[in-house]
């Protein structure tokens, strides 16, 4: 039967602990848009097995509705992710397109544990072409910034390697707009 | 406030099953719920906790859209509320209580058979025909216990699976 599998990152110092962790998403918590999300993946790839984009990655992924405003699409190309670009954002997610995924994600949440955790998740999904649900929580002794994310593996016509990265802010501070959303589009 | 529906125009039939009936062959969906069910950590007492369940465990299972949670914190089965809805049902939303359906005869029935269900603490397979103005629909459930806190009934994670 299936684990719950926690990848816990964690660096206690002395007043000062911060603990970054990854874990399933719990069911009570997880909203109907994820789990659509999700069940429509599966129909399309199934859990193992990627999104194959005969044609623009972006337009094959747009006209499967699978973009929205809390969406994002990485090209992987490499372990460093200062070299990974994003090519698609919707409206609700604090970065645009960029050629820098690490220094777009560190201005969001600036911690590097934190990041290398997410980035390690991933090259995961990518490397075992398989979709994951992920809550990836950064605590401290005052604050807790917590956020959803499925992240769908998608192999573009040229051979390249994306992640989808479809997500919720949960709490505090994330890659996600605080307060309503707005429909999908790109910065 | 909701609205009835008289109740002549509704049949609500369900027989109480042995798991063991559980055929695995047709109720894919369900078999798998109940081994995860059997399959969860029991932090203390007999009751798996609901937060131990994880939206990528029921992914991986094959079961995305199959399940209900109710909450069942309430004395009164008509505050029992649906904190997931199973997609597939493609009725109801999210937050719905038992109280809010419109049909008295149906939510009878579904107040009786999930008291008894967080009563029994343990997994109950039935045969269910719901024949309403608006819907006929035959299916089989199984219904499970989840606890959060204490080891007390707080949750059912409620396996449906519909016949075509």
């Amino acid at each position: 039967m299936v684990g719950h599998l926690t990848r816990p990152q964690s660096l206690p110092s002395q007043g000062d602990a911060v603990i970054v962790e990854s874990s399933d998403i719990p069911i009570l918590s997880s909203t109907d848009r994820l789990q659509r999300a999700l069940l429509r993946w599966v129909d399309i790839c199934g859990l193992s097995g990627q999104f194959m984009a005969q044609s623009d990655v972006v337009d094959a992924l747009a006209s499967h509705d699978l973009l929205d405003d809390r969406t994002y699409l990485v090209e992987i190309d490499g372990q460093d992710p200062s070299g990974w670009t994003v090519h698609w954002t919707g409206s609700s997610v604090m970065f645009g397109v960029s050629p820098d995924f690490g220094g777009a994600l560190h201005q969001c949440i600036p911690d590097e544990r934190f990041i290398n955790l997410v980035v390690q998740e991933y090259i995961d999904a990518n490397r075992y072409r398989r979709a994951s649900a992920r809550r990836f929580a950064h605590r401290n002794q005052t604050s807790i910034d917590t956020m959803d994310q499925l992240i769908f593996p998608v192999r573009g016509s040229c051979c390249s390697d994306y992640v989808l990265v479809v997500g919720e802010a949960v709490a505090g501070r994330t890659v996600y707009a605080s307060g309503p959303t707005e429909a999908g589009g790109n910065k | 406030m909701s609205m009835d529906f008289p109740t002549e125009c509704e049949t609500i039939r369900r027989q109480m099953r042995s798991l063991a009936e559980l055929d695995e062959s047709k109720d894919i969906p369900l078999s798998r719920l109940a081994r995860y069910w059997f399959s969860l950590p029991r932090r203390r007492g007999v009751l798996p906790n609901v937060n131990d369940v994880g939206l990528m465990d029921l992914a991986n299972l094959g079961v995305l859209g199959w399940f209900h949670i109710l909450s069942v914190e309430s004395d009164n089965p008509r505050d029992f509320g649906y904190e997931v809805l199973a997609l597939k049902a493609q009725v109801g939303h999210r937050g719905l209580r038992l109280g809010d359906l419109q049909h008295p005869k149906y939510r009878s029935a579904l107040e009786q058979d999930y008291l008894e269900a967080k009563a029994s603490q343990i997994p109950l397979f039935h045969d269910v025909e719901t024949v309403l103005p608006d819907h006929h629909r035959r299916y089989r459930r199984i219904t499970m216990p989840l606890a959060s806190e204490a080891d007390h009934v707080s949750h059912l994670l409620i396996g449906v699976h519909f016949d075509k």
